[in-house]
């Protein structure tokens, strides 16, 4: 098991680096000339032309890749950012943080409200328990998410004066985004969790542990819960991933500075050095994130944690 | 019998015979999947004859009653230059629909054929391939279908493209998963010890047991495609007036979520009866598909 | 007991005295401001209009009156030099004098040295293109600033960089700063700038030790009303409405006319939040493509669109009050050179007449192709109803319209291919006081490094009255004229309508909005109750 996690590792930086070559590419096509957008209107063409050569942005592909790759894993300079003037790191390092907070605190509200849920409806299926769960789960899964927040907001801050509708002061402003970005991942943790544990419930072990008198408790923790619990921590990965670039809504709902809003001004602008590292960054947390969820996999199920070792040895044909 | 002994085979009904006909006759027994199918149903007779049932034309504007309330003359209201929103909801479905479904649906198939590819076959494949998956996965994919919008332009089929490519290695790792599972199954075994080939193995035994999450991943996610389009079409991507599109029109509404909150109600619920309909049949689909399910 | 008394006597007046101090020094007063991101506060370079904090912590050597377009001396002593603070030695030499006793926030004297510091950094660190003839900014004594040009200014409105929008800092302040003045500030202002959250907000506190000790001296725009003001980044637009509702905002420095409805005449709100509304001081224009690629490129087709779009249905559209109706290429206020006449003057600015229009079709080489109107998402997307409605204008005409719609940036390079469009819908430059400003924008040549303009326009004869014009020597009224008619005559611009830019405040904080030139608002010298 060991062996397979120290290949892990070592694939990280050729993830790294085929992330930072795929990021190169995709920006190098997006149309739009950093030059046009930093200099203002009566910029001379030889102006912007000296900005372009000072960018090294008139050079072919493949001496931009090059120096473009040569830069940030030999010299580890991820580079400032051309519309907030201040080392990409040094930015990311102060938002991250909080993007970080909120994604981790709606992510494990949501598993750990969605998965008893879904459980729950699971066990009481096609009863009105399953039924509003699930029409609830629908509900919010197709709610768009600035409408939630602009609705809890006209609520909890304009009627009832409750709470704060933006800015990062307090605890208290953090309460609405963390209720917005739950309620997406309740639902479909629920609804995830229902049919996986429907389908776990029909196996044939399940009948067999029942047949011999096991308690139904030790029947649902103990052999059912942890097959049904696999699809959903891959869903899960899968969300922590998505999270980081993902709570741009929220973020500009409720003046949140988090790497989202960075991320998406950065884009606008064409701020090359902030996307690529950016990028960079997340798919280094991204790949960490997959990596501890195949483990947590292997931890679960002992056949596929059969696996992992096997692959270290050298398999057997399939 | 006789004749059953004379030539040697043995004449089934229809619906014991294949594996397609068998899914069809357990689906059509599960009232809430055909509750699901008719409404989807529905929802495609509207798109498809549109023209005939929408009252308004969709693009027509009407500058004496923009962002009129619902009433007689326009049952769901207008919107920023008076269009009747109904109409545009009709028109709307065509393209809401083919995009959910197109780019919900064929991202999961290319997910689970890949997937299921690497996840069997294992070993360096699956060390290789997944880490190709990792790359791709690692950019946000808000942010992939951001830049790759900016790439193509604005339109519908940029749209979907953008969609596939941003959703697709969701649906490989997480078939993988399963098929890391599944892999050691006695069944599989057995198909093996008689000489299977690995395509029929893959897909005809392997797949429909692990293909439950999917189908109720694809299902909720045609409505989050359907609001990624709404994001999209909020930055300038995406679907841009005067087409009609579901996310394009709650992306144009959002500014007025208080003073004019019809622009976002309706086309709200359009993509909840979609999203409940197919959520409805998928489950179905699902139970029909699950070979351990007893009858 | 005597003496008891009079203790009391004297403590109660000694009392009275601080919080008759207090009460003069100003309301305890705290101003929550909602703008846009300014990405960092640096001091270098200011061509985007989100950076309005510079014009609270920072002080520029002069500053425009917005209602008369002129230089209004701030750092710069009027009473000397021959123009009222500067003086053209020759061609290529100028001299500015500074004030005596100017010191900023940390309490660095700012000499002419600091002065021609920041010219020479601002060219290392800003746009080069806003001082591309400085050669050298020297200090010939402490307050005189020597600054040598490569060749003569020229154009109209290559010498406001060097006066306006040049933000003055310390040598010793720059060196001593963490960042290099990005993520902190120490200016001259009436505000020290005490917190930059980056993406989220900013808090500024008056300075109560102002250099600047003359009252007389300080004009309306460089007032501290406000004790502290803390400016919020954002852009949800429901959001700033709520908050102006419930009082956790302020000001909101910029909102949809939309937005508005309920702070307006019966509106639910009207009696708390009141709005500021002035026309932007930037055009929004049809440009026709007029290479060779594009079926524009024929002057009548060209007219003949022209004359059959109303601009006046086109602002209808938009809703009320949500633009201006231009009835000229030019911005008329806070402009030195608009001339009245233009609106009287028949034109397709401000007649519409499609009988004229299909006459010009007739005459044109249009065959029925289907011209692509291109614009960009600016403006909470009023831009792309702009098109939709000149769409329809256009086929009533007869001719074929696709829309494409992209953000600005994208939009901005896909001009540079004279296939992608045949028609642009986009708006000019801010006119900070002259309307050559936007011309050079439109008809100059040399931005593009070819010998057409932006737009492709590729015509001797407009090169030749647009350089006239531009050059401060030649600029009168008559070639502007000469300009604008050949313009016209040629439909080689349609400045259709100004966007309404519209402040809201609340009227129980707030008294009334202050402007800086350049319709910024400087929350710190807006009145308060």
């Amino acid at each position: 098991m060991w062996k397979y996690i120290l290949k892990r590792v070592a694939w990280l930086l050729l993830v790294l680096v085929g992330t930072a070559f795929v990021i190169f590419t995709v920006m190098y096509f997006v149309p739009g000339d950093p030059a046009d957008i930093a200099l203002p209107a009566s910029a001379t063409f030889e102006e912007r032309q000296a900005f372009r050569n000072e960018l090294g942005l008139n050079d072919s592909y493949m001496v931009q890749l090059g120096r473009y790759l040569y830069k940030t894993f030999i010299k580890l300079d991820f580079g400032t950012s051309w519309t907030y003037n201040v080392p990409v790191m040094q930015e990311l390092f102060s938002r991250m943080p909080r993007t970080f907070m909120l994604s981790l605190i709606t992510i494990v509200l949501g598993a750990v409200i969605g998965i008893p849920l879904g459980i729950y409806a699971a066990l009481h299926q096609n009863r009105w328990q399953d039924h509003t769960m699930m029409v609830l789960a629908m509900v919010g899964v197709s709610m768009p998410e600035f409408w939630l927040a602009l609705m809890l907001v006209i609520l909890f801050c304009l009627r009832l004066q409750w709470l704060p509708a933006f800015g990062i002061g307090s605890v208290a402003n953090w309460v609405l985004p963390v209720i917005t970005g739950t309620v997406a991942g309740i639902a479909k943790n629920a609804r995830q969790m229902r049919s996986s544990t429907l389908e776990t419930v029909r196996s044939d072990y399940i009948s067999t542990a029942r047949a011999k008198g096991v308690p139904e408790r030790s029947v649902i923790y103990k052999h059912m819960l942890p097959n049904a619990l696999i699809p959903i921590i891959n869903i899960i990965g899968a969300q922590f991933g998505k999270s980081i670039g993902g709570t741009v809504v929220l973020e500009s709902v409720f003046t949140f500075p988090g790497v989202g809003l960075f991320l998406l001004n950065s884009i606008n602008t064409r701020d090359l050095p902030a996307i690529r590292s950016s990028v960079l960054i997340l798919a280094f947390f991204t790949a960490v994130v997959m990596l501890i969820v195949d483990i947590i996999y292997a931890c679960i199920d002992p056949r596929i944690k059969a696996q992992y070792v096997a692959s270290g040895k050298g398999r057997r044909k399939a | 019998m006789d004749k059953a002994m004379k030539t040697g085979r043995y004449k089934r009904k229809w619906s014991e015979r294949s594996m397609f006909a068998q899914v069809m006759k357990r689906l059509a027994k599960n009232k809430a999947a055909m509750l699901g199918l008719i409404l989807l149903l529905c929802i495609a007779i509207v798109a498809i004859f549109a023209p005939w049932i929408a009252p308004y034309s969709p693009t027509e504007m009407d500058l004496m009653s923009m962002y009129a309330a619902p009433s007689a003359k326009h049952w769901f209201g207008c919107d920023e230059v008076g269009r009747d929103i109904l109409s545009r909801l009709i028109y709307g479905a065509r393209y809401s629909l083919s995009i959910g479904l197109i780019a919900d649906v064929v991202s999961q198939v290319i997910g689970v054929l890949i997937g299921t590819a690497i996840g069997y076959k294992g070993g360096k494949v699956d060390m290789i391939g997944m880490r190709i998956v990792d790359i791709w996965a690692s950019i946000p994919s808000t942010l992939l279908a951001i830049l790759i919008s900016t790439t193509l332009g604005a339109g519908y089929v940029n749209t979907i493209i953008a969609m596939l490519i941003s959703n697709v290695p969701g649906g490989i790792r997480s078939t993988r998963a399963m098929c890391l599972k599944e892999r050691e199954m006695d069944y599989l075994e057995a198909a093996r010890s008689i000489n299977a080939s690995k395509m029929r193995i893959m897909y005809k035994h392997m797949v429909p047991n692990i293909i439950s999450p999917t189908i109720v991943g694809t299902t909720m996610g045609v409505g989050n495609t359907i609001i990624s389009v709404a994001g999209l079409a909020y930055i300038g991507l995406g679907i841009q007036p005067p087409t009609p599109e579901w996310g394009a029109m709650l992306a144009a509404g959002r500014d007025f979520i208080r003073k004019y909150p019809h622009m976002i109600i309706f086309p709200g619920i359009a993509i909840a009866l979609t999203v409940l309909s197919l959520n409805l049949f998928g489950d179905g689909l699902r139970d029909a598909l699950d070979p351990k399910m007893k009858d | 007991m005597k003496k008891f008394v009079s203790l009391l006597l004297i403590l109660i007046m000694a009392a009275t005295m601080v919080c008759g101090a207090y009460a003069e020094n100003g309301h305890q007063a705290l101003l929550n401001v909602a703008g846009s991101d300014p990405e960092d506060v640096s001091p270098f370079k200011t061509d985007k209009g989100t950076k309005s904090m510079l014009w609270s912590v920072y002080e520029s050597l002069y500053d425009l009156d917005p209602k008369t377009g002129e230089l209004c001396p701030v750092l710069v002593d009027g009473t000397r030099g021959e123009n009222g603070g500067y003086t053209i030695v020759d061609d290529t030499t100028y001299e500015i004098y500074l004030q005596e006793g100017i010191y900023d926030h940390a309490g660095n004297p700012v000499t002419a040295s600091d002065v021609a510091f920041t010219y020479m950094k601002n060219i290392e660190k800003g746009f080069k293109s806003y001082y591309s003839k400085l050669e050298e900014a020297t200090a010939l004594d402490d307050t005189t600033v020597q600054l040598k040009l490569s060749a003569p200014i020229e154009n109209v409105s290559e010498l406001l960089p060097y006066f306006i929008n040049i933000w003055v800092y310390t040598e010793k302040a720059f060196n001593d700063s963490p960042s290099g003045l990005t993520t902190d500030a120490c200016g001259t202002g009436r505000y020290k700038l005490t917190q930059f959250v980056s993406g989220a907000s900013l808090t500024m506190e008056a300075w109560d030790n102002y250099w600047q000790k003359d009252e007389s001296k300080i004009n309306e725009r460089h007032q501290a009303h406000a004790d502290k003001i803390v400016e919020y980044f954002m852009s949800e637009e429901t959001q700033i409405v709520i908050g102006l509702e419930t009082g956790s905002i302020d000001i909101c420095t910029k909102i949809s006319t939309e937005s508005c409805s309920d702070f307006l005449e019966g509106g639910m709100y009207a009696n708390q939040v009141a709005v500021s509304t002035l026309p932007d001081n930037k055009e929004v224009v049809l440009n026709p493509n007029c290479s060779p690629e594009s079926p524009m490129s024929d002057a009548n087709l060209r007219l003949a669109c022209f004359y059959a779009i109303d601009n006046n249905y086109v602002v209808r559209a938009l809703g009320d009050g949500t633009a201006v109706a231009c009835n000229a290429l030019g911005v008329k206020e806070g402009t030195v050179d608009y001339n009245e006449a233009w609106e009287t003057v028949p034109s397709y600015q401000n007649t519409y007449d499609l009988a004229l229009a299909k006459e010009y079709l007739v005459k044109s080489n249009y065959n029925g192709e289907t011209l692509t109107i291109m614009t960009n998402t600016d403006n909470n997307g009023a831009y792309k109803t702009v098109a939709l409605v000149i769409s329809s204008f256009l086929e009533q005409l007869g001719v074929k319209t696709e829309i494409t719609v992209y953000d600005r940036n994208t939009a901005d390079s896909k001009r540079r291919d004279p296939k992608a469009f045949d028609l642009e819908i986009v708006s000019a430059v801010s006119v900070a006081s002259s309307n050559m400003e936007m011309y050079n924008y439109l008809f100059n040549t040399q931005t593009t490094g070819t010998d057409k303009t932006l737009w492709y326009v590729d015509d001797s004869r407009l090169n030749e009255l647009f350089t006239t014009a531009y050059a401060v020597k030649t600029n009168t009224p008559e070639t502007m004229e000469a300009l604008y008619q050949y313009v016209i005559d040629n439909g080689y611009s349609f400045g259709l309508l100004r966007m309404n830019a519209n402040v809201a405040f609340r009227t129980d904080k707030v008294e009334d909005i202050m402007y800086q030139g350049q319709h910024l608002v400087v929350p710190g010298s807006s009145p308060l109750k």
